[in-house]
């Protein structure tokens, strides 16, 4: 009779535990990148070299990587929602990184200008006319 | 007599070629978002880094997206729509090449809200549909933003829904683009 109640209470602790670690899971929001560590750190000529020479070899080093690129502020974007983009290159080239900053950040980015030096760390998405990071953080 | 001659000729070279001359806008940060209504929850994603040129004067309109680019509130989500129902590393890129149908409906030079259609081609995973949409092109002090809502059948591009969840997810998702053009010189 104790057993029972004993393997009673463990199955129903581990349903719980199942249900409660799917449920995190399931509501699970991004982390900021604040806390990761880059895989890749790299400037941003480097970057932009990389997929203009061969895209696809490029898409499979860097997509999904958690990139730290340093570069020069080319210009600073934001839009009706107050979310910003900042732009990594130089005058002459055709190509820049575009940095996505994360939602939660618009604040350490507001003050950058043109000629700036930076790193952001983000993640990159592919290149279109730019390379393209997004949920960018700058990093101090 | 000659002088007349002479000035018709220069304003109407000068008009033709203030006519003639392309005039392009484009964008960076394009907003992209799509939503899906769902019994638990509803899927939704955004999108703000797409890429657009329109060309005024042949009203020929291109977009680009990285499908990796899309940000849903919830991570486990995201990964499942790039791994599971578009496949985002075989495919990192969705395009759509189109023209305006009627782009005589546009006065570009004059602010104004104004209607048009816009019917093209439209390619994700490599799979290519026709798509037609309405949308409305805002000028505005020299700036034009073009919006725009549409359905796509997930099927017409090879996104399959599991069939654990085959009821739960709507089989077409709504489509929402709204860019902010500048003038490209």
């Amino acid at each position: 009779m104790k057993k029972k109640h004993v393997i009673l209470i463990i199955i129903l602790m581990l349903s719980a535990g199942a249900g409660y670690y799917g449920y995190k899971e399931f509501t699970r929001e991004h982390e900021s990148l604040n806390e990761t560590k880059a895989d890749i750190a790299m400037p941003s000529s480097e970057l932009i070299a990389a997929f203009t020479n061969d895209e696809n070899k490029a898409n499979a080093q860097f997509l999904d990587k958690i990139i730290s690129v340093r570069g020069v502020v080319k210009s600073v974007q934001k839009d009706d929602k107050g979310l910003y983009t900042v732009f990594l290159g130089s005058e002459g080239e055709m190509s820049s990184v575009s940095c996505q900053v994360d939602d939660k950040e618009s604040a350490t980015v507001q003050n950058l200008k043109p000629g700036d030096k930076v790193t952001f760390k983000g993640v990159c998405t592919g290149m279109l006319m730019d390379v393209v990071l997004i949920r960018c953080v700058l990093q101090k | 007599m000659k002088n007349l001659f002479l000035s018709v000729i220069l304003i109407t070279l000068t008009v033709s070629f203030a006519l003639g001359q392309t005039q392009r806008y484009f964008t960076k940060t394009g907003n992209i978002s799509f939503f899906s209504k769902m019994p638990v929850e509803n899927i939704e994603a955004h999108n703000r880094s797409a890429t657009c040129v329109l060309d005024a004067s042949t009203g020929k309109i291109e977009f680009a997206v990285l499908m990796k680019g899309f940000e849903f509130e919830k991570a486990l989500m995201q990964e499942h729509f790039n791994e599971n129902y578009v496949e985002s590393s075989k495919y990192p890129k969705a395009t759509f090449k189109g023209t305006i149908a009627n782009p005589a409906a546009v006065n570009w030079k004059k602010d104004g809200t104004y209607s048009v259609t816009v019917s093209g081609d439209m390619t994700i995973k490599d799979r290519t549909n026709k798509v037609s949409a309405p949308g409305t092109i805002t000028v505005k002090a020299g700036k034009v933003t073009a919006v725009s809502t549409f359905k796509l059948l997930l099927a017409d591009y090879d996104i399959k829904i599991p069939g654990a969840v085959k009821d739960k997810i709507s089989e077409t998702i709504d489509i929402k683009v709204n860019v902010e053009l500048a003038p490209m010189n």
